[in-house]
């Protein structure tokens, strides 16, 4: 109900406002630079967004929001399968050509990597921007390593794809031991 | 092992070649800009012919290494939007300007465009994860290699349908202006279907100032499908813009007289050429201006609540330089000594350009200058990462403007700061679709931001002299083969702003509106809705449909549906119409066939 009454508000506030300040007298000499704006129907305007963005808060609150029986998604899990695979993969790096260095990459990119970037904004509403950046950052320096592995093995260049798939697992653990005190000091 | 020796990136050939398709795609754009006033960007065209060239014919370019020669390439070509904006406005309007001066501030402008992007980078694609549909789609078409060859096939279905599209769709301009082709006249493909025309031939509806015209555009159909679900407030602020404002704006009488009487009482198809007037004249005079004071206001809203994400990537970067760690991206020193060279190279150009100014006012305007720089490179940067459209016009007409005051009504003084204004904003744009390839195909960005550091300069050179060579030739402006409506739309700016006729009532309205946007929590609205009243309806519709279509196949078919065929579909949509605008901008230089009329 708060939900569908936050939307009602800012819509109605939205359109009443930029209705109210599109008013225009162009009969009147210089009118481009005159204020022909209704002040007192813009307020109120903006008074009904300002309520529907407070509602929306309201509403979004995490501690009014929790829904036990939906699972929280295993952001943790996905870090380390990912970590855990890549290990493997550059231990057997010697038994495998570059065509399955980076079809093994597709996968655990598929597999990890993608589902984890799909809760990135679960991340934000419930543990806030800056815990985000402290887990993203490390996060994305290991998927771009991971981008350059991949091209690298497309390239046949086995040696530079090897090497970069060292360089992002130690970054996926940061990233790991970063969110996992996150995770646990909130739920 | 196949293959011990270093992994290419930065090479001879890439840089040769890099530059080489550089300048070709600065002469191409800067003519079809000041032809049809608006530019598409390089970098898929350059990546196209990088992978033919150093894959297909040197058969021995990486994928990071092509990327180089389009991050090269689309770094010389992307100061062509900044340049046809305002230097035309200097031969439209006689004024007297020093080249020398004008080329050194457009010049300036690349450089800083590239040092401005440093913090950002980190806060916009490893954090806020825009999707910068265009470096999406050129990422797509260097990975092809391995994305196995069904993706490769969609891919180039892609290509080729959107380049066989937009080919039909100009056919007459191509090579049978005012003839008969087989019995057709005309476009053998519309470049735009009017729905509202067709829908009023039946049920009466809706009015003709609804104007529902939808471009056959498969760039804006692509981009649009590669932003998916976030770019539909693209489409709802278009909406906004020109079915809810423009009628309600009718309905109050809030257009001219004669506009607004002849709407009354005529009928037919004098009566809807009078509906587009209408809409032209609201989106000119009233949701433009609105959309530009959203822009600003989203932007700085946006910039303030991403605090603490701008503070992590400062940490990080400032981290790396502590701990001595390998430099993958250029240090904050940069950044600094870009901000010192801003300031002293808009004093400089000030103060000689406006000489009766004096040292406080030069002062004055180079310190608004270079805040005005940075700010805009950012507003551009997050609208270029969410739509792939960028409002680099608007943000240098806004700063023009502001100088033009600040300088006491100098219109060299103005158009010169603004001309560096544009070109770094421009390039702030590129370098971070640039810097998205690069991270999507593993690049090490601090190389893809050094080459384009030591070849940005040429392409203010090329569009300079390609401008000359134009305006001796064929001249330009109203009624001429080349309108350069940008630039007349500067020029008409400059005018009104000297008549005292500056919207601001509506530029803060805007900003209010967007500031309290922000605050929704939907990422980059204010900055969104205030880009879709900005730009044409026709192309809004489209890029809308792409973002539907996005949602409907991630829905029935799922993300790997998505990312295994729609995307490289949409990526090839991107990339066809481009390659199309420079082989007609080429046929046409060397006069092989005749410009449009």
């Amino acid at each position: 109900m708060i939900n569908k009454l936050s939307y009602v508000l800012l819509f109605i506030g939205t359109i009443g406002a930029s209705i109210t300040v599109a008013r225009t007298q162009p009969e009147i000499e210089g009118w481009q630079s005159l204020w022909q704006i209704n002040t007192a129907a813009f307020s109120v305007f903006l008074l009904m967004m300002i309520t529907g963005i407070v509602l929306s808060k309201f509403k979004s609150n995490p501690l009014l929001e929790i829904d036990n029986e939906k699972p929280l998604p295993p952001l943790d899990e996905f870090l380390n399968n990912a970590k855990n695979q890549l290990t493997a993969l550059s231990n057997q790096v010697d038994d495998f050509s570059t065509k399955e260095i980076y079809q093994k990459l597709d996968f655990i990119t598929q597999d990890n990597i993608e589902p984890f970037l799909m809760n990135r904004d679960f991340l934000i509403r419930e543990y806030g921007m800056s815990n985000y950046a402290l887990v993203f950052t490390p996060f994305a320096q290991a998927e771009r390593y991971l981008n350059r592995a991949w091209s690298a093995a497309v390239d046949d260049y086995k040696e530079e794809s090897v090497t970069y798939i060292n360089r992002a697992i130690p970054l996926l653990s940061e990233s790991i031991d970063v969110l996992k005190p996150i995770l646990h000091s909130n739920v | 092992m196949a293959n011990q020796k270093q992994y290419r990136e930065i090479t001879i050939p890439a840089m040769i070649f890099g530059v080489i398709f550089g300048v070709m795609l600065t002469a191409c754009f800067t003519y079809a800009g000041l032809l049809i006033g608006f530019t598409i960007g390089g970098s898929a065209v350059a990546a196209v012919l990088g992978f033919g060239v150093l894959r297909g014919i040197f058969r021995k370019g990486t994928i990071v290494e092509t990327n180089i020669t389009q991050t090269i390439a689309s770094g010389i070509n992307i100061t062509t939007p900044g340049v046809i904006f305002t230097i035309p406005a200097f031969y439209l309007m006689g004024v007297d300007f020093n080249p020398y001066i004008v080329c050194l501030a457009a010049i300036a402008g690349s450089l800083l465009g590239v040092l401005f992007i440093i913090p950002i980078r980190k806060q916009m694609i490893d954090l806020e994860r825009l999707r910068f549909p265009t470096g999406t789609a050129v990422a797509t078409v260097l990975k092809s290699p391995g994305a196995g060859i069904e993706k490769s096939i969609i891919l180039g279905i892609g290509i080729i349908i959107s380049a066989f599209i937009y080919f039909f769709s100009q056919f007459p301009i191509l090579l049978f202006n005012d003839t008969h082709l087989f019995g057709i006249t005309g476009s053998i493909i519309p470049s735009s279907i009017d729905v509202g025309e067709f829908l009023r031939r039946y049920i009466n509806w809706p009015p003709p100032d609804v104007v529902n015209v939808w471009a056959i555009s498969m760039f804006s159909l692509g981009a649009g499908y590669i932003s998916g679900r976030p770019g539909l407030v693209i489409l709802a602020g278009g909406v906004l813009a020109y079915w809810i404002i423009t009628p309600m704006t009718v309905f109050q009488s809030w257009i001219p007289t004669e506009l607004s009487h002849p709407f009354h009482a005529s009928t037919g198809e004098e009566h809807t050429l009078l509906g587009k007037e209408i809409s032209e004249w609201v989106h000119g005079e009233i949701n433009r201006p609105i959309g530009i004071g959203m822009l600003i206001g989203g932007a700085l809203t946006g910039i303030i609540l991403s605090i603490p994400a701008i503070k992590a990537s400062f940490k990080s970067l400032r981290q790396i330089e502590l701990k001595n760690a390998t430099v993958e991206e250029l240090p904050l020193k940069y950044l600094v000594i870009g901000v010192i060279a801003a300031f002293i190279l808009l004093f400089t150009a000030t103060y000689f350009t406006a000489t009766d100014l004096g040292i406080g006012r030069s002062l004055l305007v180079a310190g608004f200058g270079t805040f005005w720089l940075a700010f805009a490179g950012i507003v551009v940067a997050q609208a270029t990462g969410m739509t792939d459209w960028s409002p680099i016009s608007g943000m240098a007409l806004l700063g023009v403007v502001i100088v033009l005051f600040l300088t006491n009504h100098s219109v060299e003084a103005s158009i010169v700061v603004g001309v560096a204004i544009a070109v770094a904003v421009s390039m702030c744009a590129d370098m971070m679709q640039d810097m998205k390839t690069g991270y999507l195909v593993g690049a090490t960005p601090i190389r893809q931001q050094y080459m384009e550091l030591c070849f940005a300069f040429i392409g203010p050179i090329v569009s300079l002299t390609v401008i000359a060579l134009l305006w001796n030739s064929f001249g330009f402006g109203p009624g001429k083969e080349l309108s350069a409506p940008q630039a007349q739309a500067l020029q008409a700016t400059i005018e009104g702003m000297e008549g005292g006729n500056i919207p601001w009532p509506k530029y803060v309205g805007g900003a209010i509106i967007a500031c309290l946007l922000s605050f929704t929590g939907i990422p980059g609205i204010g900055v969104l809705i205030g880009l879709s009243m900005y730009l044409p309806i026709q192309y809004i519709l489209p890029y809308g449909l792409g973002c539907l279509l996005n949602m409907a196949t991630h829905r029935f078919y799922g993300a790997r549906f998505v990312d295994g065929k729609g995307i490289p579909f949409a990526a090839g949509l991107l990339v066809g119409e481009p390659l199309i605008v420079v082989g007609q901008s080429i046929l046409i230089i060397f006069q092989v066939i005749q410009p449009p009329v």
